[in-house]
Order: structure tokens, then C-alpha cells, then sequence
């Protein structure tokens, strides 16, 4: 990888990220619902406000600026670092956002390990065998697993394992015990993609020459499954589990809700249908920095597992 | 003991998988018995009382002046007594020996700027508060643009709640709610929990409850769940259909109480069909309400008839005719109407008689009402669509534009007072959009704005209620039952008609 390709990268970063701000500003601007009045009824227990309530708000908050404005001013406050005040809560953009950061990170990465915990051994396992049991149970489990939804498994884990067993919490994001049945729950729907992905890719690899080659040096098959096959099957695993990092965020909405952990998904989905603006735009761009990075990221190690990859240079 | 245990079992089981996650919170659950922990469907989101008052006044940190007794009227509060000294002026005596939890001693000077903020808010718009001054050291005047009888009871709603004057920032704002309650802001979560302690200097009897969790779980399972758990003392607005399995427990103790609030059709009086009245009275003849309250509301709650529920407050109006389930009477409203039966349907000049019903599913069961509805109309000639959107997209369509009905639910006395109506009515404030228009309802509202005869207004909002039960731009179908439960060692729990507080100062917990 060169500077100049990194100076690429950089800048096509920045691009996207300006424009997923306009468009969510500009898609937030023509869903109908007015903040202004959605806010107040918040304020109000849920009463409708009245025509003089909605009019103060809008001039008190400059929702009654033209469009293009409004994001000027927004997007000005952003490139001095200040993601701006909620409308809703007392709080600036940025420390509710801190304030659930956390619990995302925490649950994005207890599922990503349960996920792939699951996944990479039981994908190899039928990919050794294919047509075996071991390999139709895989295959069964991870439709099990594609097709359960998420707040089902989520109840049904809360009453086996908290109510029968109490072996957990019900719900809640205190400690780590608490992270554990959101974990199961969001990370056996992502093991059953990965699963299946792993199975494909290593059925493709242990079909190449090399591993002939390896195989006919003799070496032991637990190396060449592990060793050779394994990392190379691994670049399109890495390629999904990049994206599946969308799924975490989506899926956290309805694992947030059920086990009752408040973080990204929830704080996003809650302020668009408060219409609070300023709450949508900062974790939406911060969903932005986080998919632009990683994206990059697993740019990144392409090449450390499969070395025939180079950045930036001319396709082979 | 039982955290201890679970942890143990715990770390043979989850430990790896939740140590390699990462996860650096500390877990602090030691002490957990003088902790009383309720978990609501609201999330606290803010600690400005304008914003937040009505959740922070529900757990009782902070304290309007006036407050709102059992039988849903204005009772004193931080004011002991108020009154009006002519047409647009009022006084209130504030209750002496009272601190703020911060030590400010409560006066007319230290109340001022919190209740000039509230009532200077976009919250707070539609109350003609003119000017709020000391008259001396415990007593306010508060004048208004006109004479507004119903400023008592808006002295009651959360945006009004008291802050000490240092709560207050240079810039206005408030980030700590620091009140009068029995309970008293610890910390809290945003979005997610609070924590009170009991406020031993307390103007009233100091709380029996040592620690107050306040937990917003937005998820109705998951509140049963955890109090089934024991994670919690107190759950509230539980759906319906758990009463049964609930009352069946020895450890929970379930309350179902009715609560001044309703679901209700509202019609659009501009546009066909219901433009015409009978085509109104119609819909209310073949919808089955007490069908919907047996089969769908699980037997709690009770058809409405009016606006206001007869067993929660005494504004509802007297003989109030209600409209019967009577299919053959609805059958000829719409013959007479000019809507001729035509194969399945109706007719008129080619026009089917076909109509939508917009409702919205962030209440529960009304999306399951509206299809209740659409069979029901169905049988008497309607064809009906349904359409569920979001609640702000409803009213933004239905106040820009023409629709048919909308499904919808909403608080008939959110604040104690029955001007309530004007919101509901009147042909220039009011917030539903049926568009109807009627002097003498426009008239008598505003008249009983004037006075504070209690007779006089009951006059003349009862005549209002009797106007709309004939001219229907509302069609009112069942009122509300909640749901609260609680483990079943918690005593003294009452609850409020208006859940306008909990008062959990005044529970115990025995266990």
C-alpha cells in the first residue's frame, strides 16, 4: 500500500461520508411528520401540542429556515467537532451518543465472537465431510439459526435460561452477565450466515492444487485444513463479516429493545421517529465513519491473509 | 444472595465468552434489598422539567405547585391554597417549611425563575400566562391575557415542576432535577434508568423505600419478564392478557384500574361520506364496543360513551345517550343517507361507500381494533381499508388534507380539567382535525374559561358533551384499563387515576 493510494482512500472517505449527511439529511426532510410538533408531544405526555406550542418551537430551533440552511449550519457545527443538542433530551449529541457507545461496542463484539466461535468450526467440519451428518446438522443448524427471529430466540433464551435455570438476568446492561443472552441472541443469527459462507469457501480452496500439493508432501490434514486452506478461505469470510457488522447494528434494535440495553440501534430508531434531527445526523454519521473504516480495515487484511493481494496496485 | 449465586453459576458458563468480549463495566449489584426498582414503558430522556417534568414528577424527585388528588382534581401541592383575585389575576400561597433538595428554602423569590422558565416554554404556549411577580415573601401573582379558569390545573402538569433557582444554568437550561420530592435525584442514564434516594428533609412523611430505581424498558415482555425474575418491585402497563396468568401467582399482585383515557374515531367532517352526520351515527350503531372490550381488551376497560369516563371524574356529563350496537338501525342511517345497498356494498349516484381508517401501532391493539371495526362496518355495507402509519404522519396528512377516520387514542384529562374539551372541539384550537365547526360549542367553552363556578362549568360542558354526542365529529369507542403489578410484598400501592404520580413515598416493601 502507497501514500498515494491511501490519499485516495482518504479522500473517497470523505466523499461518502458527506454524502450519506446530505442524503439522510435531505431523506429526514421529506419523511412527513413535523419534529416540531412530534417533539412537543413528547414534552407533553403525548398530548397534542397546540398551533402557538408548534410555532415557538420551530423558531426557538431554526426549523423554520429553509433547507439548505439548515444543513449549512449543521454540517458548519460539525466540521468545528460539535454534533449539536438534541432536541428532546438535555443532552449534546455527543455525550448521548458516548453514553451508549459502549454497550454497542460491547454487544457488537460478544456477538461477533459467538458468531464466529460458532461458525469457522462447524463451517470446516462440514466442509471436510461434505454429504456427512456432521455436515447436515451444520447445515440444519444454521437455517435454524438464518430463520429464527431475533426477539423469539431472545425470549425464548430469557425464559430457559433466566426464568427456568436463572443462570442470567432477564435483561438489563449492568455487568457482564448481563451481556450474555443479547450475545447468544445476535450472534447465532450472524454464526448461521458465517457458517455457511466458511463451508463454501473452504469446499473451494480444499479443491486447489496446493492443497493436493500439501496433501501429497504428506503433511498431516489438520495442518493442511488449518494451515493452507483455512487462510485463504478466510478472504471472503472476512469480506462478510465486515458487512455483517450492518446486521449487528440492525439486529441490535430488536436485542436492545428486548433485553434492554440502550445503545446505537435503539438511540437512532427512537430519534427518527421523534424526528429528533441532530440525533439522527450525528449516529448516522458516526454509522458512516464506522463502515467507511471498516470497510477499510478488511481492505487491509486481504492482504495480510492472501499476499498475492496488493492495494493499490494493478489488478493480477 | 441471589446475584451471588447466579454469578457463580455464571462464570463456569459465560465468563469466556463475555471476558474476551471486551466488556469493561463494572458490575455493582451488592445491596440490592433497600432497593425499589420499577420499571415503566417511558424512558427518561431528559432532566428539564419543561421537557421531562411529567416522568420526574411520576417518581416524585420534583413537585408542581398544585398536585392532582384520587378523584382526578386539582389538590394543593407546593401552593396550599390558591385563588382567583379577579377576573385575570391569581394568588398562590406556597406551603411553608419546605427545601429544595439542594437546602434553597422554598419562597416565592427562589420558585420564580423556574416557574417563569416553564411557563415561558413551547410546552406551556397555549396557558395565557401573562406574568408571574411575588406578591411577598409566600405568595405569587400570576395575571393572565383573559380569564382562564383552567389555570389551576395546568399549575399541576410536569412542565411546571419546581427546580431550585441553582438548577438553573447562565443559558437557561436545566441538567440536574433538583426538587422537593421525598425522593431525590442520585444519577441516571439517559434513555435508560434513574436513581433516587429517600429525602429525609421531606415537607411530608419521609418514604418507607430507601433507594428508588426508575427503569424505562420499552419492551412489555421484558418488563413481565424481569418482575417475574424479581428484577423488578413494580411493573407498569402491562398488556391486558397477562391479568389472567399474573392474578395466578402467589409472588405478584396485579392492579387494574381505569384510567381517563379513551380510543375514539376521529371523523373528517369536509369530505364524503362523513361529512354527512348519519353516515357518523352509522359507524357508531354498527360498531360492537362491547365486543371489542370483551374479546380484544381481555374484558378490562368498558365502551365509552362519552369523552370523559363517569367513574373516574364527575365532569362527564349525566344521561349522555350512548349509541347501541344496532346494525339495522345503521342499515337505514345509510339508506336514509342515500348509500343503497349494491351487491356486497353500498351505493350512492355510483359511489361505493368505501372508507379508510388510519391508525397507528406505537399503542398497542388499536391496528387490531381497526380490523374489529372493518368487519363490523363491513356487515352493514362499508368497505373498509385500513392504514397503519406512524401517529406524526397521521396528523400531519389528516390536518394538510382530507381523509376519512383515524383510529386514535389520547388522554381526555391529562391535565384535571375539562377545557380538555377545547382541544378536542373547539373550532380554532383544537388539536384533532375532524375540522368541525360549531358556535354555541365554541361559545360555551369559552365561557366556562371565564368562570370559576364549578356549577356554571359543569353547565356548560355538559351541554357541550351533549352537542357532540349528537353532532359526532368524534366517535368514542372504549376507555382505558392499566395494568400494574407489583411483587407481592409491596403494600400500600394506590393507583392514580391520572397517573400523574406514583407515590411510591407511600409504599412499603416488606420483602
Amino acid at each position: 500500500m502507497n501514500g498515494w493510494h491511501l490519499s485516495k482512500r482518504l479522500l473517497t472517505m470523505g466523499v461518502v461520508l458527506f454524502a450519506v449527511s446530505l442524503l439522510t439529511y435531505g431523506l429526514i426532510f421529506v419523511t412527513p411528520g413535523d419534529p416540531a410538533r412530534t417533539i412537543l408531544t413528547q414534552q407533553m405526555g403525548g398530548q397534542s401540542p397546540s398551533q402557538a406550542a408548534v410555532e415557538q418551537f420551530r423558531v426557538a430551533n431554526g426549523l423554520d429556515d429553509p433547507f439548505p440552511m439548515q444543513y449549512a449550519r449543521w454540517m458548519g457545527d460539525v466540521l468545528r467537532g460539535d454534533l449539536g443538542q438534541s432536541y428532546y433530551s438535555d443532552q449534546a449529541v455527543s455525550a448521548m451518543i458516548a453514553q451508549r457507545l459502549p454497550n454497542t461496542i460491547a454487544l457488537a463484539v460478544a456477538s461477533m465472537l459467538v458468531a464466529i466461535v460458532i461458525a469457522i468450526p462447524a463451517g470446516i467440519a462440514s466442509a471436510v465431510e461434505p454429504g456427512s451428518r456432521t455436515d447436515y446438522a451444520a447445515q440444519l443448524g444454521a437455517l435454524v439459526g438464518i430463520s429464527m427471529p431475533n426477539f423469539w430466540l431472545g425470549y425464548l433464551l430469557i425464559i430457559v435460561c433466566s426464568l427456568w435455570l436463572d443462570l442470567f438476568p432477564v435483561a438489563g446492561a449492568e455487568g457482564p452477565e448481563y451481556l450474555v443472552l443479547p450475545a447468544l441472541t445476535l450472534g447465532s443469527g450472524m454464526a448461521a450466515v458465517i457458517a455457511r459462507l466458511v463451508r463454501t469457501a473452504m469446499l473451494d480452496v480444499l479443491d486447489d492444487a496446493y492443497i493436493r500439493t500439501a496433501r501429497s508432501k504428506g503433511l498431516r490434514e489438520r495442518i493442511v485444513v488449518y494451515k493452507h486452506a483455512l487462510r485463504n478461505a478466510l478472504v471472503p469470510v472476512v469480506t462478510i463479516v465486515g458487512l455483517q457488522l450492518s446486521y449487528v447494528l440492525n439486529g441490535a434494535v430488536v436485542v436492545e429493545v428486548v433485553f434492554q440495553r440502550p445503545g446505537l440501534g435503539t438511540l437512532l430508531v427512537d430519534a427518527i421517529f421523534a424526528r429528533d434531527y441532530p440525533v439522527v445526523q450525528g449516529v448516522t454519521l458516526l454509522i458512516g465513519v464506522v463502515f467507511v473504516v471498516t470497510n477499510f480495515v478488511v481492505d487491509l487484511t486481504y492482504s495480510r491473509l492472501d499476499p498475492r493481494i496488493e492495494l493499490g496496485g494493478e489488478p493480477t | 444472595m441471589i446475584e451471588l449465586t447466579r454469578r457463580q453459576k455464571l462464570s463456569g458458563l459465560g465468563a469466556g465468552i463475555t471476558g474476551l468480549g471486551g466488556y469493561w463495566a463494572i458490575s455493582g449489584t451488592g445491596g440490592k434489598e433497600d432497593v425499589f426498582t420499577v420499571g415503566s414503558p417511558w424512558t427518561p430522556d431528559s432532566r428539564d422539567p419543561v421537557v421531562n417534568g411529567w416522568l420526574w414528577r411520576r417518581i416524585s424527585v420534583l413537585e408542581p405547585l398544585l398536585t392532582v388528588d384520587y378523584d382526578a382534581t386539582v389538590a394543593p401541592g407546593l401552593a396550599t391554597d390558591w385563588r382567583m383575585v379577579d377576573d385575570e389575576t391569581w394568588e398562590f400561597d406556597l406551603r411553608e417549611g419546605v427545601t429544595f433538595h439542594d437546602g434553597t428554602e422554598l419562597t416565592a423569590k427562589t420558585v420564580l425563575p423556574s416557574l417563569r422558565r416553564a411557563f415561558d416554554s413551547s410546552s406551556m404556549a397555549s396557558v395565557p400566562v401573562k406574568s408571574i411577580e411575588t406578591a411577598d415573601n409566600r405568595t405569587l401573582t400570576m395575571k393572565t391575557d383573559e380569564p382562564f379558569s383552567p389555570l389551576p390545573a395546568h399549575c399541576t402538569r410536569g412542565s411546571t415542576c419546581l427546580v431550585s433557582p441553582t438548577a438553573i444554568a447562565d443559558d437557561g437550561s436545566v441538567s440536574e432535577p433538583i426538587g422537593t420530592g421525598p425522593f431525590q435525584f442520585e444519577s441516571w442514564n439517559q434513555g435508560s434508568s434513574i436513581t433516587a434516594s429517600a429525602n429525609s428533609d421531606y415537607h411530608g412523611e419521609n418514604a418507607s423505600i430507601e433507594t428508588l430505581v426508575y427503569e424505562g424498558i420499552t419492551d412489555d415482555q421484558t418488563r413481565r419478564l424481569k418482575l417475574e425474575n424479581d428484577e423488578l418491585d413494580m411493573a407498569r402497563i402491562l398488556p391486558n392478557e397477562t391479568v389472567d396468568s399474573l392474578e395466578l401467582r402467589d409472588d405478584i399482585t396485579a392492579h387494574t384500574y381505569q384510567i381517563p383515557r379513551a380510543r375514539y374515531l376521529v371523523f373528517d367532517l369536509d369530505s364524503s361520506p362523513f361529512a354527512d352526520r348519519r353516515v357518523r351515527r352509522a359507524v357508531m350503531h354498527a360498531v360492537d364496543r362491547e365486543t371489542i372490550v370483551e374479546n380484544l381488551l381481555n374484558g378490562l376497560g368498558s365502551p365509552a360513551v362519552g369523552p370523559f369516563p363517569s367513574d373516574v371524574t364527575d365532569w362527564a356529563a349525566d344521561d349522555l345517550e350512548p349509541y347501541e350496537h344496532d346494525p339495522g338501525r345503521a342499515r337505514d342511517l345509510l339508506a336514509e343517507a342515500g348509500w343503497e345497498p349494491n351487491g356486497t356494498g353500498r351505493t350512492r349516484d355510483g359511489d361505493p361507500l368505501s372508507v379508510s381508517i388510519w391508525t397507528y401501532d406505537t399503542r398497542p391493539l388499536l391496528p387490531t381494533i381497526a380490523q374489529v371495526i372493518q368487519t363490523q362496518l363491513g356487515e352493514v355495507g362499508f368497505e373498509v381499508d385500513i392504514e397503519v402509519m406512524e401517529s406524526s404522519t397521521i396528523k400531519e396528512r389528516a390536518t394538510n388534507g382530507s381523509f376519512d377516520a383515524v383510529l386514535w387514542s389520547n388522554s381526555v384529562l391529562w391535565y384535571p380539567d375539562p377545557d380538555r374539551l377545547s382541544d378536542f372541539v373547539h373550532s380554532e384550537t383544537a388539536t384533532m382535525f375532524s375540522g368541525y365547526e360549531n358556535e354555541t360549542v365554541d361559545r360555551r367553552l369559552e365561557e366556562a374559561r371565564r368562570t370559576t363556578d364549578r356549577d356554571e362549568r359543569f353547565g356548560r360542558y355538559a351541554e357541550v358533551q351533549h352537542i357532540l354526542q349528537r353532532d359526532l365529529p368524534i366517535g368514542w369507542l372504549t376507555y382505558y384499563t392499566n395494568v400494574v403489578a407489583t411483587r407481592a410484598g409491596v403494600e400500600a400501592y394506590r393507583p392514580h387515576p391520572i397517573e400523574s404520580c406514583y407515590h411510591l413515598e407511600n409504599v412499603t416493601d416488606q420483602q
